[in-house]
């Protein structure tokens, strides 16, 4: 816990690198003697370790002791997607190679019941709403089951620095999942599955590279080994680098920038956005027996003006948002006897915003504000014990306990930019906000400080049982209670699930759960926005959600069809201090100086009101002929929000969605897939200087994969090939302009 | 921490068959083997040189992992190899015939077409060895399960290893 806060920046920004490079060079050092793996998609292995020729060795009664599963996420045991409670959506390694996924925003902008808004907001990147609800802090993301989500409780920072090149699989799990995953576990449960090396003990290496528009590049390498198969040692692992200018938006969208252009003219700037979106991504893991040691490292690097408005926030070369995040896992299964398993897990996860961040936005008529610098650092360490017990076949119970302890400082301001050393040395250096209540009454002053340091525990226990009644009725039932020291009540969140078999084809579930979003520190930032004084509030309370969902799958040969229906309330919404909105209004106006001239609205995040979500997924995969393979999902969904006597909609998101795309094997080796993304026009958004662009904004991508050998692909990756100008939402309600025409030719070779 | 310090001490999951266990197969790559099994565990009459067939009948669900798995192996002297049909009569050749999940509304009329035909039928349907099919493989479990119709076996001229017997999840006659 301490080990991180005393490193300077600069040890900190090379020590973890420094750990990949060294796995690199293994990996380079083993590619020399590894051999031909990594067989074409169409060939390409079922998950488990063994090939087909592998277990024919096995006997009957090994055979027997193999799962056929397909998800672990949703019951935190192995199982087919259909008999996990829920909606359960798997995207595989095949997907992911033949529709050429990057990263984990180009997986969900294909998903059913999401609504992404790329350009978005700098700290946060790509806003992913749920059906219907927003916010990127409402959904767990994890990575072989370690949960990677930033400690403070930020919303997810979704950029390009999250790889999936490396998947195995990765399973969604949609809805209320906190009876397992405790807090904000709202909308959305995400398992990135990483891959296992093959089993036959050679060596996998995978490198690969791509250039493209907008000086895209990305480059790519993975290594995997099992060294020792009789003692399950290997080792498997990736880097992931991108970087590109982005598209001209400046360009595309004229009137929408025309704002910014005056602005750095007047100031003597380049008119000309200076945008950046920089990504590294980086994992290991090792296995030596049961015990498993596993690191996750992502640092990203963008221009912070990005979403907030033209002429508002500049995007000059000086206004940049860096922030890295790293999560260490140690694990160790034990199989006490055939029915009882005990996973030991400790998690390590530490989160940086880079003290050279900053906004930068006009101070007068001639300049712009240099020093609002930006800092929030933070890490957790979470101990978990989970015992799984198989009464029998049809009965089965999971419980386990957790403990975290949580050291956060929020994202504050930090004038001069900061240095650290401690979080006391960064509440020093930050001091204070002063304000006055009475105009001319010096003792009417008040101080708030910029930084606040949280530190505080979370306790949780959970239970749940499995029980197969019949061959075909299964029912889930457990519960968890989860404990904040700084918060009086605890949470608790029951879950309940019916899953019928109606034939071998068609399932049947009805599944009602609950879950919670944590009153993050992050909520508690302080800030002067010019017009607002945020303050923290310590009395903030979690948000619950309460579902209820209906799913129907159908799975027959080469037919894969789900239909979900869902219906959620949300109560005692956390409303974030953005704006002088009630109900986060707390007082008159305050004065910033003393002579009463300078105004500011006092604020902070207050939980108040409730929300109702509810609508339809349906989404299918289907395989027409040997050669071509087609996907599709509709989304309808509905929101209302009813906070301080006011009632309001869909936030900035559109009420449906579709999307369709096809994979053609032209030839054994080549293989083609299109594929659309269309919404309806997003609701509730300010059109701001945009208006066509919000109307039905739909995209159309196209990815070609080419395979001469089974070591060697080339491929295209061609996104928005109309280049047409859409619209969406971003922090503030005014539209904002999207990424128009990229794309980038790469080639790839295993080993 | 207690749990977690026992946890070290522990005997942990080790070997290529913990390894086997520890991972989520493809459904039907595990089919395939249990189908290479379920040969052996048959008394074929002898036959060097010749082949014995295996028949997938409808859309063949096992994506080429039936095939490698047969590549090359011979049972009782004989060659396995694998013949593909939509039609019960083309098949009555082979000594095993899967039925695959896509010939569901005709099962009853498929096996009664191989009545006769010596001919050891496997399918994956519900109710397969109800509607007289010798092995069904059981549905909606995350571990694959066989049922046996021994008296359907037998009717075919079959004869089941009692270890076979034994393992499956119900036997009929």
């Amino acid at each position: 816990m301490q080990y991180s806060s005393q490193l300077s920046a600069g040890q900190r920004a090379t020590f973890v690198p420094a750990f990949f490079i060294l796995a690199g060079s293994i990996a380079a050092a083993g590619a020399l003697h590894a051999a031909a793996v990594a067989p074409p998609p169409e060939l390409a292995q079922g998950p488990g370790t063994l090939a087909p020729q592998q277990l024919k060795k096995l006997s009957i009664e090994d055979l027997m002791q193999l799962q056929v599963a397909t998800v672990t996420t949703a019951s935190k045991k192995e199982e087919k997607a259909t008999s996990a409670p829920g909606t359960v959506i798997v995207i595989d390694k095949n997907d992911i190679r033949l529709r050429g996924y990057s990263t984990l925003k180009d997986v969900l902008r294909d998903l059913p019941g999401m609504d992404l808004a790329d350009n978005f907001f700098s700290e946060i990147g790509t806003q992913v709403a749920v059906r219907g609800i927003t916010g990127n802090n409402k959904t767990v993301v994890l990575v072989n089951g370690m949960r990677v989500n930033p400690p403070g409780g930020e919303y997810f920072p979704l950029r390009s620095d999250f790889s999936v090149r490396n998947a195995e699989q990765i399973e969604i799990i949609y809805g209320a999942g906190s009876t397992l995953y405790g807090q904000d576990a709202i909308n959305a449960v995400i398992n990135i599955i990483t891959r296992q090396p093959p089993a036959s003990g050679k060596a996998e290496v995978e490198l690969g590279g791509d250039a493209g528009f907008n000086f895209e590049r990305n480059l790519y390498g993975s290594f995997g080994k099992v060294f020792d198969q009789a003692r399950n040692i290997l080792f498997n692992g990736y880097v992931q680098y991108h970087d590109s200018d982005l598209t001209r938006l400046d360009r595309e969208y004229p009137r929408y920038w025309r704002g910014f252009r005056e602005t750095a003219v007047a100031r003597g700037r380049d008119p000309v956005p200076d945008r950046l979106d920089f990504g590294l991504n980086a994992f290991a893991r090792l296995e030596v027996g049961g015990f498993s040691l596993q690191s996750w490292y992502r640092n990203s690097r963008r221009s912070s003006g990005e979403g907030y408005g033209h002429a508002v926030l500049a995007l000059v070369p000086e206004a940049r948002w860096e922030d890295s995040s790293w999560v260490t896992e140690a694990k160790y299964v034990w199989q006490i006897t055939d029915r009882v398993k005990l996973d030991s897990t400790v998690t390590y996860n530490w989160y940086e915003v880079d003290p050279s961040s900053r906004y930068v936005f006009p101070l007068n008529d001639r300049q712009f504000f240099l020093n609002d610098y930006k800092y929030a650092s933070g890490h957790s360490i979470a101990v978990e014990e989970t015992m799984r017990v198989d009464f029998t076949s049809a009965l089965s119970v999971l419980m386990g306990g957790t403990y975290t302890n949580y050291d956060i400082l929020p994202k504050s301001t930090v004038p001069g930019g900061a240095r650290p050393g401690g979080h006391n040395d960064i509440l020093r250096q930050a001091g204070n906000f002063s304000y006055y209540t009475t105009p001319g009454d010096p003792a009417s002053l008040h101080l708030v400080p910029r930084a606040v340091d949280s530190e505080f525990e979370r306790y949780g226990a959970y239970l749940e049982f499995s029980w197969k009644i019949t061959p075909k009725l299964k029912v889930i039932a457990g519960a968890r209670v989860d404990k904040d020291t700084r918060i009086a009540d605890p949470s608790y969140t029951p879950r309940g699930s019916l899953i019928y078999n109606l034939t071998d084809a068609l399932t049947a579930k009805y599944t009602y759960s609950w879950a919670y979003i944590s009153p993050a520190p992050y909520f508690d930032a302080t800030y002067d926005r010019g017009d607002v004084l945020a303050v923290s509030n310590p009395g903030l309370q979690p948000e619950t959600s309460k579902t209820h969902e209906f799913d129907l799958t159908y799975n027959k040969d080469a037919l894969n069809f789900g239909l979900s229906l869902y219906y959620g309330v949300q109560s005692s919404l956390i409303l974030v201090s953005d704006g002088a909105l009630q109900p986060n209004i707390l007082l008159d106006p305050v004065y910033v100086d003393v002579q009463g001239t300078q105004t500011r609205q006092l604020v902070n995040s207050v939980n108040s009101g409730k929300s109702r979500n509810a609508g339809v997924d349906v989404y299918g995969k289907a395989k027409l002929t040997r050669s071509f393979s087609t996907w599709f999902s509709y989304s309808y969904t509905s929101y209302e929000e009813m906070t301080a006597g006011v009632t309001s909609g869909l936030k900035g998101i559109s009420q449906h969605n579709f999307r369709l795309g096809a994979t053609w094997a032209i030839t054994p080796h080549l293989f083609v897939t299109p594929s659309l993304v269309a919404r309806s026009t997003p609701r509730n958004v300010d059109p701001s200087f945009l208006q066509g662009e919000l109307e039905n904004p739909w995209e159309a991508n196209l990815h070609i994969l080419y395979t001469p050998k089974e070591c060697l692909q080339f491929y295209a990756d061609l996104r928005n090939i109309t280049n047409n100008h859409n619209a969406l939402t971003q922090l503030t309600p005014a539209a904002s302009p999207q990424e128009t025409f990229s794309g980038v030719f790469g080639v790839r070779l295993s080993f | 921490m207690r749990l977690l310090l026992l946890g070290t001490v522990g005997s942990g999951l080790a070997g290529e068959k913990a390894r086997a266990e520890s991972a989520a197969y493809d459904e039907y790559e595990v089919k395939a083997a249990f189908l290479f099994n379920f040969v052996q565990f048959v008394k074929w009459p002898a036959a060097p040189g010749g082949q014995l067939l295996i028949g997938i009948l409808g859309d063949d669900p096992f994506g080429g992992a039936l095939d490698k798995i047969i590549k090359g192996e011979t049972v009782a002297g004989r060659k396995l190899a694998i013949k593909r049909s939509h039609k019960a009569d083309d098949l009555k050749g082979c000594q095993v015939v899967f039925v695959a999940g896509s010939e569901r509304a005709n099962v009853g009329g498929i096996l009664a077409s191989l009545t006769g035909a010596n001919v050891l039928t496997v399918g994956e349907t519900e109710g397969f060895v109800k509607q007289g099919g010798a092995i069904g493989f059981s549905s909606g479990g995350e571990k694959v399960r066989f049922e046996i119709n021994n008296g359907a076996a037998q009717r075919a001229g079959m004869e089941i290893s009692s270890r076979l017997l034994k393992l499956a999840s119900r036997v009929g006659n």
